[in-house]
């Protein structure tokens, strides 16, 4: 599979046009993003629901993203748009974490836990959700990488190194200098360009195959029309499409996480787009906005990879190798799009690049910064310090991630299904648990976290491998790590203390958070807190 | 039915309308599949887009008076909060 068309000069116009405005919006924050530690991190607070909107959904589109939505369309038809569900958590939170979590200013979650819990145990869970927050952010940059490279490798051949030191570090720059506010006027920029482009690719795909009545009709003919179904489920190895076990676990983790705080890997990046709000109201609402924009997003592609299908059994059957048909929505805009168009389509394509990147490189630094270097090692440092300690912590993610993305480069699906739902199975309940339950402790919330380190790379990788268990499939992967898990953590909590009251009281009155809290609760009112409220 | 006017205390606390909120899940399942299936001609699809915005609209109507109460209150102590958490984060050993 080689890309065999040549850019034109017009196509090469556009590319560097494209790149060259983001690179150039992103620099034309520089004054703002030096002026202090929350300009560089949270752009001063002070932004409209609209731009974090716009960053919520530009940054849930990565390079990535078309890649492993491509392979599940592809091989499961409609139905495939469930897998891209778990963006509904964002939703559910709008009205429920969200609330909770900006009624505290923090910058991170990190942050949040000192507020959660207290002393040495708060201290221990910031530091370790710090420190594996710049550990997932080094990652989450390395796989991104992985995918640039791959597209760079498609279209010109070039290695994984040149791919990095071409789009990586010219991202990388614009985020040292302006910080938060070069990130977000560039997803703002990005998040249109990549509206614009998915809309034509697909015009351009379902176009080609004759239309979408063509589209129908040719499935149905092959007896593909299940393809057609965004509700075709297997059950019991039954039917065709994808498992109803698997939809209801979606269903049931997404409302759930959106309850809780830290359960889905991306809650930290929406954590920085939730502080940046001007108001609590613009926090959810652009929570909320940011995250229909996925969904609506993934069904306007999921019909252009229908296309793409049609195209495949029309030109010769079925594609079998899953690097391949993974390039699908790639394929459609590469083969299909008119000189000058393609140009356009693959400057878009960095812009995809360089709106992830840039926020995972400020994201990293913003733990790397106020969490490690400002709390534990020098808490009275000047604002401007602060500010070059985040140029800092942008290179050390950045350097990370270089060596990361060598080891994904060549299974991206994989990795980050583990990543974002298998990795992070055993600590689901415990992120929500802190959130509803005043009984839940820090020492609870540390063995779940630690447990689940060595259980989920266990039970996915180890023990299969070693042919101690089978391998399981992805949504019983999830159930398994969520009981073992709580077999450790919640025994751990019901035999320690809970927190002081004294703490879980200001914690109360600052978040006002939902569930069982009411001890907690009678206790405020006991000291005079909650008087006037009925 | 729906209560349209929230004192800053009594948004504080969590109330029946705040359970709105779940009618997001509804509204997404009805977009994601009501858009594929309206591009690719399905009346089905259009019938659940329709359906989709008549759900948010009637959910924003329930939630968006409590939301701008607590809002307006909180950016009211929203300085007092940062002062504290930055006296806190700027410890001396």
């Amino acid at each position: 599979m080689a890309f065999e068309r040549e850019l034109v000069s017009l196509d090469w116009f556009w590319l560097i046009l494209v790149i060259a405005s983001m690179v150039f919006l992103g620099l034309l924050f520089y004054r703002l993003g030096k002026r202090s530690e929350a300009d560089f991190f949270l752009a001063g607070r002070g932004l409209p629901w609209w731009l974090p909107a716009s960053s919520v959904y530009a940054t849930h589109t990565g390079t990535d993203t078309p890649m492993w939505f491509s392979g599940v369309i592809y091989r499961s038809g409609l139905a495939g748009i469930w897998y891209g569900f778990f963006t509904v958590w964002v939703a559910i939170s709008a009205f429920f974490s969200t609330k909770l979590f900006r009624r505290s200013p923090v910058y991170t979650q990190g942050e949040w836990q000192t507020i959660r819990y207290s002393g040495l145990n708060g201290e221990l869970t910031r530091g370790y959700l710090s420190g594996w927050r710049v550990f997932m952010d080094i990652w989450t940059v390395g796989w991104m990488n992985a995918a640039i490279y791959k597209i760079c490798d498609y279209l010109w051949g070039i290695s994984y190194t040149e791919a990095f030191l071409i789009f990586t570090i010219t991202v990388a720059i614009y985020v040292m200098l302006s910080g938060y506010w070069g990130v977000i006027i560039a997803d703002f920029q990005q998040s249109i360009l990549v509206l614009s482009a998915m809309v034509i690719v697909s015009i351009f795909g379902i176009m080609e195959t004759g239309g979408p009545s063509e589209i129908v009709s040719y499935l149905e003919a092959e007896g593909e029309g299940w393809r057609l179904n965004p509700f075709s489920f297997t059950v019991f190895g039954k039917g065709k499409g994808i498992p109803l076990a698997w939809f209801l676990t979606m269903i049931f983790a997404a409302t759930l996480a959106g309850l809780g705080m830290g359960s889905h890997t991306d809650w930290y990046t929406e954590a920085q787009r939730i502080q940046s709000a001007r108001t609590l109201k613009d926090s959810s609402y652009s929570m909320w906005s940011g995250s229909i924009m996925i969904i609506l997003r993934n069904s306007l592609w999921a019909v252009a990879i229908l296309a793409f299908f049609v195209l495949t059994l029309k030109n010769g059957g079925l594609l079998t190798d899953e690097g391949e048909y993974e390039m699908a929505w790639y394929r459609l805009g590469f083969d299909l799009l008119p000189v000058g168009l393609l140009g356009f389509f693959i400057g878009t394509i960095v812009a995809i690049h360089f709106s992830t990147v840039s926020t995972h490189l400020n994201l990293g630094s913003s733990y790397f910064t106020r969490d490690l270097y400002q709390h534990y090692v020098n808490p009275e440092a000047p604002e401007k310090k602060l500010v070059w300690v985040g140029r800092l912590g942008i290179v050390v993610v950045l350097i990370g991630s270089f060596f990361m993305g060598y080891m994904m480069k060549e299974d991206i699906t994989a990795w980050l299904i583990f990543a974002m739902w298998i990795g992070m199975a055993g600590t689901w309940i415990p992120c929500i648990l802190q959130v509803v339950w005043w009984r839940f402790n820090a020492k609870g919330w540390l063995a779940a976290w630690i447990a689940n380190l060595g259980l989920a790379w266990m039970i996915v990788w180890i023990l299969p491998d070693l042919g101690v268990m089978p391998e399981l499939p992805e949504h019983m992967q999830f159930w398994t790590l969520l009981a073992i898990s709580a077999a450790i953590y919640l025994p751990v909590t019901l035999l320690t203390k809970p927190e002081p009251m004294d703490h879980l009281v200001k914690f109360y009155m600052m978040c006002r958070p939902y569930g069982f809290w009411e001890p907690v609760k009678r206790e405020a009112e006991r000291r005079g807190l909650l008087g006037g409220e009925k | 039915m729906i209560k349209r006017e929230w004192t800053p205390e009594e948004a504080d606390s969590w109330t029946k309308e705040d359970l709105a909120g779940f009618l997001s899940l509804p509204i997404f399942i009805l977009f994601g599949a009501g858009l594929a299936l309206a591009l690719i001609g399905r009346m089905v699809g259009f019938l659940m887009l329709v359906i989709g915005v008549g759900l948010a609209i009637a959910m924003f109507v329930i939630l968006n008076p409590k939301i701008s109460a607590i809002s307006s209150e909180y950016e009211r102590r929203q300085k007092e909060y940062i002062e504290e958490m930055e006296k806190k984060e700027r410890w001396k050993r």
